[in-house]
């Protein structure tokens, strides 16, 4: 298990070195020269040439790819330094630390709330033999996730703030502020993980042997909570923690309707402005994340199910 | 599965959830949004200046704080040299235009030039001192100036600055330039002190300016906090303390002040002309609207193919019917482009040299150059400007109108760095971008627009040039008498109507609004607000 543990981690931080080559990649590939970009910042006139070969060869714009990528890693890796934002002129690392607890706040909060509303939807509907029961709960999860999120913000604020005055529309300084962006956004994700949940359970619901549980007499919450809930939670727990991943990762138009100072609004800012170290540091981040989801539902798989020891020593699954 | 227990689960995680969210819910432990009183009916006069101060037999009691939400970031730190906007008055300039857009004194107290107008000599005021108790002398303003040439935007005629004693200095130029004290307003000799620039290393560089506010505090894409200046050399603001609130999402910025967490907004482009009804319809707001020196121009990449035809483009002019952009697009909040440069520039617009518009003329001469021929052009558009204004809007209209000439508009838009790109490559054939003549002096125009070297003129492509212009415009920038001057100025406008490198759409009406409890806000035509008289009034 140890052993197996290690090679996750390991598996985790080789997914990190692809992710920095894609990302460092993928940011030089935008249109626009990042140093006429850079030198023209702030400037009503276009800056001079030479001030533009200045900044190219300040920023390492005029080495090749490999270069630029190998001093970069080497500074992240040697120094903790993800370099300076060419937009504000600040540390990334300061960027990403102003930005990040916001983000981090409002995606766990509303991964709970989201759970909190549709474990008990999802299980219900995908244990319930009522039809109709099981087709309200559906449509109700359907219409959560079709309705946009900006649309369901933009109503919460105009109902809540502007008509009732009894929440706040902007900022995050308290908890009052942070029940609108919540509500908006864990009410459009409970209806996938509403989804989600319903369907695992309804499978392993119609799997012979829970008939059997019950025809043997098994107490029903023994069956839903023992017999179909700890198999289904696998893939219930892939998804939800995929959606954690997204939610830590911020949440650019949420983060804009409430004026939060994110790490999706930072990473969209970015992007416009070709701020190139911003960028990559923020995918770094992003990457990070989601390397840390797969170990721990790797883990999770573990312990879930102790067969997967057996099978990955028999190099069966991944 | 039909089971009471079941249901009681259900419901008592439904409890759970009720419990959770009001574990939420707290109390602030101090006022972050400011309550709005139930208002009176107020009739909302667009255009008039804001309503009188209340009388009372009682001195009435004043809030000290005001927010005020915008749609863009105003606080610059090191990416720009002033590092703050102007609006935000913590930096204060020698000259600021009045409502005739004539040059003003301000910090400066005066000014003299020689006869031949290459040596204008510049007397501050005595006595101003930064917000960190510097003094404003002659030399930290010609470093102040230098600065801006070297790193904003260029004089184009200086020669060198020289201090002449404790507050005199004077500038040189190579030539005659009679227009000098209309180049150095507001952004172009804006002023802040020497230690400003010793915050290398330093995140947030806090700009020492002498203004009536001094900054306080910068919260990164959320807000800027001022305070008094109680040292203010001039008359002190009325309110102690100001907050800008950035809110990038128009819908939400006009939420916030409509449930009270602001107190107005007031910045060009903040209010999209489609919510002044809303604005309205609230009878605790107040809108109002001014006209600024900001015009919405339509230019050509006069390079290349079909566009390097200047009937066509005649023709695309004379088929744009300006007036039905404004009512459409803008809801009337602003003023057909008529004349060529803003209309506020009074003394220097020529009224005969208007874009007019003639759908049977367009077709006419479309006809003359493409015959039945088609022609396929690209029109592309800056998302970051369509946000702001209705380009989008403009761009459909101008595209079923030019449909009729034979030419057939694709329209792409796309973000800013790519905007840039493309355009800097001659990958267009339509743009639109607004220009601010915040001088209020044509060379400002000529400078941007028209010379061959041109700020927008080569960084767009537009690749404009005509050797009468040139030569107008060296004359005009160097002519001394003002008459004279102005037929310069009136006869290149005419040529340029003709030509039609580029042509202007419309002219900017800015909208801002404000709860009725707040005072004295206004904008001026180069959108910067009242902040020194601004008041509210407290609950």
């Amino acid at each position: 298990m140890q052993q197996i543990i290690i090679r996750k981690i390991l598996l985790g931080l080789f997914y990190l070195f692809v992710i920095s080559v894609v990302a460092f990649v993928m940011v030089r590939q935008m249109p626009g020269d990042p140093a006429v970009l850079i030198a023209n910042q702030g400037r009503e006139s276009e800056a001079p040439p030479e001030m533009v070969e200045r900044i190219r060869r300040e920023y390492g714009f005029d080495r090749g790819l490999v270069e630029q990528y190998r001093r970069w890693l080497q500074r992240i890796i040697f120094e903790g330094d993800l370099g300076y934002s060419t937009r504000t002129k600040r540390p990334v690392l300061t960027e990403i630390q102003s930005s990040l607890p916001v983000s981090l706040h409002l995606g766990l909060i509303t991964f709970g709330i989201t759970l909190l509303i549709s474990f008990p939807l999802g299980l219900l509907a995908g244990v319930t033999r009522n039809k109709i029961l099981d087709i309200c709960i559906q449509i109700l999860a359907w219409i959560n996730y079709s309705v946009p999120v900006f649309l369901l913000a933009v109503l919460l604020i105009w109902i809540f703030a502007v008509d009732l005055r009894v929440l706040p529309a902007i900022g995050h300084e308290t908890g009052r502020h942070y029940v609108l962006p919540v509500a908006a956004l864990s009410m459009h994700l409970s209806g996938w993980t509403t989804q989600v949940i319903r369907s695992s359970i309804r499978e392993i619901s119609e799997k012979p042997y829970i008939q059997f549980a019950h025809a043997k007499g098994l107490k029903w919450i023994r069956v839903i909570l023992i017999h179909t809930l700890k198999p289904a939670l696998l893939p219930i727990s892939t998804a939800l923690l995929i959606q954690l991943g997204n939610l830590v990762s911020g949440s650019f138009i949420i983060e804009t309707i409430f004026a939060w100072n994110g790490i999706g609004r930072l990473l969209v800012d970015s992007i416009m402005a070709r701020d190139f170290p911003t960028i990559q540091g923020i995918l770094l981040y992003t990457g990070g994340i989601f390397a840390l989801i797969n170990i721990l539902i790797d883990c999770l798989y573990l312990f879930l199910d102790p067969t997967t020891v057996e099978k990955l020593g028999r190099g069966q699954t991944s | 599965m039909k089971h009471p227990f079941f249901q009681i689960l259900i419901l008592a995680l439904i409890g759970l959830l009720l419990t959770g969210c009001s574990i939420l819910v707290e109390e602030p432990t101090q006022a972050v949004v400011a309550e709005s009183p139930v208002g009176e009916e107020t009739a909302v006069e667009p255009t008039e200046a804001p309503a009188a101060e209340p009388t009372a037999d009682s001195e009435p009691s004043y809030a000290e704080e005001i927010v005020i939400g915008i749609g863009r970031d105003l606080y610059y730190g090191h990416t720009q040299w002033h590092m703050i906007h102007g609006s935000l008055q913590v930096w204060e300039s020698l000259l600021y235009p009045d409502e005739n857009l004539n040059p003003q004194p301000y910090l400066a107290e005066s000014w003299e030039a020689n006869e031949d107008l290459t040596a204008w000599t510049f007397k501050l005021r005595e006595g101003i001192t930064f917000h960190d108790g510097t003094s404003l002398t002659a030399e930290v303003a010609v470093d102040n100036l230098m600065g801006i040439h070297e790193n904003y935007t260029p004089l184009p005629t200086l020669d060198r600055m020289e201090v002449v004693d404790e507050s005199t200095f004077t500038i040189y130029l190579t030539e005659s330039t009679p227009a000098l004290p209309d180049l150095l307003v507001y952004f172009q000799s804006a002023m802040l002190s020497p230690s400003t620039r010793d915050q290398e290393g330093v995140d947030q560089p806090v700009p020492y300016g002498t203004g009536p506010f001094l900054f306080v505090e910068y919260v990164d894409g959320e807000r800027i906090v001022l305070e008094r200046n109680e040292n203010y050399w001039g008359e002190p603001p009325k309110v102690k303390r100001i907050i800008y609130r950035y809110i990038p999402d128009a819908i939400t910025r006009l939420q916030a002040l409509q449930s009270g967490e602001t107190d107005a907004i007031a910045d060009v482009g903040s209010i999209i002309p489609s919510q002044s009804e809303i604005i309205k319809n609230d009878e605790n707001l107040k809108l109002f609207a001014v006209d600024v020196l900001t015009t919405h121009y339509l230019f050509f990449n006069n390079d290349k193919p079909p566009f390097d035809n200047q009937t066509l483009r005649q023709a695309v002019s004379l088929a744009i019917d300006r007036e039905l952009i404004v009512n459409e697009t803008v809801y009337g909040y602003g003023v057909p482009g008529t004349s060529l440069i803003t209309q506020l520039a009074e003394k220097w617009v020529n009224p005969e040299a208007s874009p007019a518009y003639d759908s049977t003329e367009a077709k006419a001469l479309a006809q003359s150059v493409l015959g039945d021929e088609r022609v396929q052009v690209t029109f592309v558009l800056h998302s970051g400007l369509a946000n702001r204004w209705p380009y989008g809007e403009i761009a459909q209209i101008i595209q079923f109108e030019l449909a009729d000439l034979g030419i057939d508009v694709e329209i792409q838009t796309v973000e800013g760095g790519t905007w840039n790109e493309m355009l800097a490559n001659d990958e267009y054939d339509i743009s639109m971008r607004p220009y601010t003549m915040s001088s209020g002096d044509p060379d400002d125009f000529m400078t941007y627009w028209a010379r061959p070297e041109g700020i927008f003129n080569s960084k767009y492509s537009i690749s404009y040039k005509d050797d009468q212009i040139e030569a107008l415009i060296d004359q005009a920038v160097s002519e001394v008498d003002q008459a004279t001057r102005k037929a310069y100025y009136g006869e290149i406008q005419a040529i340029l109507i003709e030509q039609t490198p580029f042509t202007p759409i419309y002219h900017e009406v800015t909208l801002y609004t404000m709860q009725d409890t707040v005072y004295d806000l206004t904008l001026d035509a180069i959108f910067r607000p009242s902040l020194n008289t601004v008041y509210k009034l407290a609950e």
